[in-house]
């Protein structure tokens, strides 16, 4: 008994010992798998600064909120670089005009596992016109410059961007679902964003909305109990809770309200849980 | 799950091994083995119903089963005066005793616990119990019934036949046919035993084929129809005078079962029952008998709405549940003392789905029974003290330990849409105890009443039902986890006459319910299924209350004129005055009986004072008052020890248009109904 006792302690130890020296082992590259799962849309050099920019996403473009993960890269000794600031824009460049789309830029210098976070909400689809602009200043060489892609935006099924005019009158409004992705029978966390169209190339968050939602199964005719009405989070991201009482195809219908004033009550998005 | 089988099998060879200590004297004190004397000292000595006060163990299935061959088993329990039953469709009623339904009620066959596999409650245990495979009926009311588990109504225990050991006789059975009227039914049923000096084999089946049946008027009910069948073998071996080894296999399928009540019928319901049981008749006086049982069972359940017209949408609705559990149980005497202990566990698992198919787009999805599994311990204890000729005492205690668990996270997800915590353990502690008290008042004369206490577990439904229609209120209903125990003090009071012509018994009951659990409206949640009017939540009402009595008369002016007459009634109010639903009302049945040597004949009247008191929020109807008038008839031809039986008769001669107060959907009984059935006994 106490032999095995011993033994067992030795076994641990060996173990932990082998463990953490994995660990240390792979701690000189740990980014080489930090883009498992997800999609190059677009990789190029910025103009100076002898950069390489990646920019990833978790899957071709839709047009909703998508979040987008850039990777630089020194382009002479292809070593990644973690800390630079990063500015990124949206636009769409129509026959008749030119605008750009709520985004976000990433809220740190620092990338997270080699990547610089980020969003942009694609409020329209487009083949063509799509360009995102990626500004590099980073803080190793003290390089800077920057690279224009093109992409392409699809419409996704179901809708996950509506523009709305809104009812009291006001700037058009982009309300954005965001979550849940892998939506499940119980309670989810439920994400939209909502943004304003101040002018074509200003879309800021909202951040002062009441937003209630009611789920509900077009079908059947019902909804659900003790869903949480999402409130303001951060940048124009409104977080509450949805429950989905069965699988099938579910309405999450909207009602946005500035105050007491009904701003829309059109919008809603369907999610199906298979 | 493996540790519970270890369990029961620790607990059951530890009694057994008790019970192999005793030495070798014959049990039967009639010496030898003769035909008779097995036949008989096997019923005895095993004693169909460990009645405690007030119970019904003379009911053995033979006597009502002689009137009628094909009658149900649900019908014959009806003719217990304080059973009544529930009705949906034409199949399979639901026993409801002393104004309590199967939720309240413990139901089993051989001891074996069975759960219904439905979440309309469409497949009541009783169904699997044919009458001719079934050799009594012991019915034990509240809490003097916790032998075979904890419940607030009682017990009903069905006894199946078993094969018999009968040297002399080694091939016997029956075969016979039987039709009926009202639905064009058709009935088959046989049954053989075969049996060698220590053991016998008996098989048993029955075939019935229902068309929908005509209301009194003559109008067809629709979707009343249904298809069964159901087998049974059961071998019994005796390796010595004291020991019985008997194995039990029951199957039981319904097909096409019509559900007139509900928005749906049962494409098929099927059961499988499996007991094996050890049987020991010690020598010693102070141990009368040991036995101990390990059995399992399954039943599967569809329904179907595809024969129905107008539906909205197509859903599925299949349930399962799956039993396995055992027993061990001894008989003990001390001098003025008759103990009887049992240790008993069973382990169930209950699932139920709902899906629906909407044109075009993604099925919908959810469990209506969320994967449940329940774990179960009991010790009983009944203490029997015959202080002498006239005046005896019984106690019966019960604790029981239930733990419940719902194993499917889908199921957990989908209460956590109420706010509800599904996902760890419910633990109760269930305690039952009673106390009775017989004195023979006089010659012929004797008095008892009971004082009891009972609680019970929440049913699955109760706790953790997901959106379950209930078709008789129109209500969604949603279970609660954290519903309380219920739970009962009872009082039953009785008296019994038994003179040469003239019979009487008349028993009084009252049982005050704590916690009672049923179904509240709650307004802030939407109905799932369409056209329902809301949902209900399971919530424990303060107290309730439920109380009757039942008087039966038998009067013999002359050895072959019998005159009889049963009345019930049975009143229930909730703590806030509200009638409790679904209690039936005032019920008589009246009869003379005309009997012969070779059969009988016997005019019925079966009437019911309506019911006014009726719960609004249950959505309860009306029902009016009715009377009816039935006629039957016996015969039989002996050719040597065989026997040719005809019985027939006219139910509801006058085709009156009724129903009673429990069936469900103001749906009517049968109208005028001639049966006619042959048997060949051999």
């Amino acid at each position: 008994m106490k032999v095995s006792m011993k033994l067992l302690v030795v076994g641990v130890a060996l173990m932990s010992a082998i463990f953490t020296g994995c660990e240390k082992d792979k701690d000189p590259d740990p980014k080489t798998n930090n883009t498992d799962g997800l999609t190059l849309i677009a990789s190029g050099y910025t103009d100076a600064g002898s950069m390489l920019v990646k920019v990833w996403a978790k899957d071709s473009l839709y047009s909703q909120y998508t979040p987008l993960f850039i990777e630089v890269k020194d382009s002479a000794t292809n070593t990644v670089i973690e800390d630079a600031h990063i500015e990124i824009m949206p636009m769409m460049e129509m026959t008749t005009m030119t605008h750009s789309a709520p985004f976000e830029n990433p809220t740190s210098a620092t990338a997270v596992n080699g990547l610089f976070p980020c969003a942009v909400v694609f409020q329209m689809p487009g083949e063509m016109g799509w360009t995102l602009n990626v500004m590099v200043q980073e803080n190793v060489n003290g390089g800077m410059g920057d690279v224009t892609f093109p992409l392409a935006v699809i419409t996704p099924t179901p809708t996950r961007t509506r523009v709305v005019t809104p009812a009291n009158g006001g700037n058009k409004l982009v309300i954005s679902y965001v979550q849940p992705t892998s939506p499940k029978v119980g309670i989810n966390d439920f994400e939209i964003t909502l943004h304003s169209k101040e002018s074509m190339d200003s879309w800021p968050g909202i951040e002062n909305y009441t937003v209630e939602i009611d789920p509900q199964m077009p079908s059947m005719g019902h909804g659900s109990p003790n869903n949480v009405n999402p409130t303001h989070s951060a940048n124009g991201h409104y977080n509450g809770q949805v429950n989905f009482t069965m699988t099938g195809v579910w309405n999450v219908n909207l009602r946005i309200m500035d105050g007491t004033t009904v701003v829309d009550s059109t919008a809603y998005f369907e999610v199906t849980l298979q | 799950m493996k540790s519970l089988a270890y369990g029961i099998f620790f607990a059951l060879t530890a009694l057994s091994a008790v019970a192999q200590k005793q030495d070798s004297i014959l049990f039967f004190n009639k010496g030898n083995i003769t035909e008779t004397v097995f036949d008989v000292e096997e019923i005895l000595v095993r004693p169909t119903c460990a009645c405690v006060g007030e119970c019904s163990c003379g009911m053995t299935a033979e006597d009502n089963y002689s009137e009628n061959r094909f009658s149900c088993t649900d019908a014959i329990l009806a003719k217990n005066g304080r059973i009544e039953l529930m009705k949906r469709g034409n199949f399979a009623f639901e026993p409801v005793m002393n104004g309590m339904a199967s939720d309240r009620l413990n139901l089993t066959i051989d001891g074996m616990k069975i759960f219904g596999a439905c979440t309309d409650k469409m497949d009541p245990v009783t169904s699997y119990v044919e009458p001719n495979n079934m050799k009594s009926v012991s019915v034990q009311h509240g809490s003097t019934g916790s032998m075979f588990g904890s419940s607030l109504g009682g017990s009903i225990n069905m006894e199946t036949n078993g094969a018999t050991i009968n040297p002399n006789k080694p091939i016997s059975g029956e075969v016979g046919v039987g039709f009926q009227s009202a639905a064009l039914g058709a009935n088959a049923l046989f049954s053989l035993n075969y049996s060698r000096a220590r053991w016998a084999i008996r098989a048993n089946g029955v075939y019935r084929r229902f068309q929908n049946y005509r209301a009194g008027g003559g109008a067809e009910v629709q979707f009343t129809q249904f298809e069964k069948w159901n087998g049974a073998i059961s071998a019994k071996y005796m390796p010595t005078d004291k020991d019985v080894i008997r194995f039990d296999f029951i199957m039981d399928e319904g097909y096409n079962i019509g559900y007139a009540a509900l928005p749906m019928d049962v494409l098929f319901a099927k059961a499988k029952i499996y007991g094996l049981t050890y049987q020991h008749y010690p020598s010693q006086t102070w141990f009368e008998k040991f036995e101990t049982k390990v059995y399992a069972n399954t039943v599967t359940h569809s329904m179907d709405d595809t024969k129905r017209p107008n539906v909205v949408m197509h859903m599925d609705m299949p349930g399962w549940t799956k039993t396995f559990g055992g027993y061990a149980d001894g008989r003990l005497k001390f001098g003025k003392h008759k103990l009887t202990v049992r240790l008993d566990g069973y382990h169930t698992n209950a699932r139920a789905e709902m899906t629906m198919y909407p044109n075009n787009e993604a099925p919908m999805f959810m469990l209506t029974w969320p994967d449940v599994d329940k774990l179960d311990f009991g010790l009983y204890v009944q203490d029997d003290i015959q202080f002498n000729i006239k005046r005896s005492l019984s106690f019966s205690g019960r604790l029981e330990y239930l733990n419940t668990n719902v194993i499917d996270d889908f199921g957990v997800q989908q209460a956590a849409v109420f706010n509800q915590d599904v996902s760890k353990a419910d633990h109760r502690l269930l305690k039952t105890a009673s106390v009775s008290y017989t004195e023979i008042l006089g010659k012929g004369f004797s008095g008892w009443f009971t004082a009891g206490y009972a609680e019970r577990s929440p049913s699955i439904t109760e706790q953790y039902a997901f959106y379950i229609f209930n078709a008789y209120d129109g209500y969604d209903y949603v279970g609660f986890n954290d519903v309380k125990t219920e739970k009962a003090v009872q009082g039953d009071l009785g008296f019994k006459y038994d003179g040469k012509r003239f019979q009487a018994r008349a028993t009084g009951f009252y049982y005050h319910i704590y916690d009672y659990i049923l179904g509240g409206i709650d307004s802030t949640l939407d109905a799932m299924t369409i056209g329902a009017r809301g949902v209900k939540v399971s919530r424990n009402l303060e107290w309730a209350y439920m109380t009757g009595g039942n008087l039966e008369l038998s009067y013999s002016p002359l050895k072959i004129l019998t005159l009889s007459n049963t009345s019930s009634y049975t009143y229930g109010n909730t703590f806030e005055g509200d009638p409790l639903p679904l209690v039936p009302p005032f019920k008589n049945v009246s009869g003379i009986k005309w009997s012969h040597q070779k059969g009988f004949v016997q005019l019925e009247c079966e009437s019911a004072a309506n019911q006014p008191r009726t719960n609004p929020e249950f959505g309860e109807m009306k029902t009016p008052a009715y009377a009816l008038l039935n006629l039957r008839a016996s015969y039989f031809f002996n050719f040597g020890q065989k026997r040719l039986t005809l019985n027939g008769g006219i139910e509801n001669l006058l085709d009156h248009n009724y129903r009673t107060h429990l069936d469900w959907g103001g749906i009517p009984r049968p109208g005028i109904n001639g049966y006619l059935n042959v048997s060949f006994t051999f």
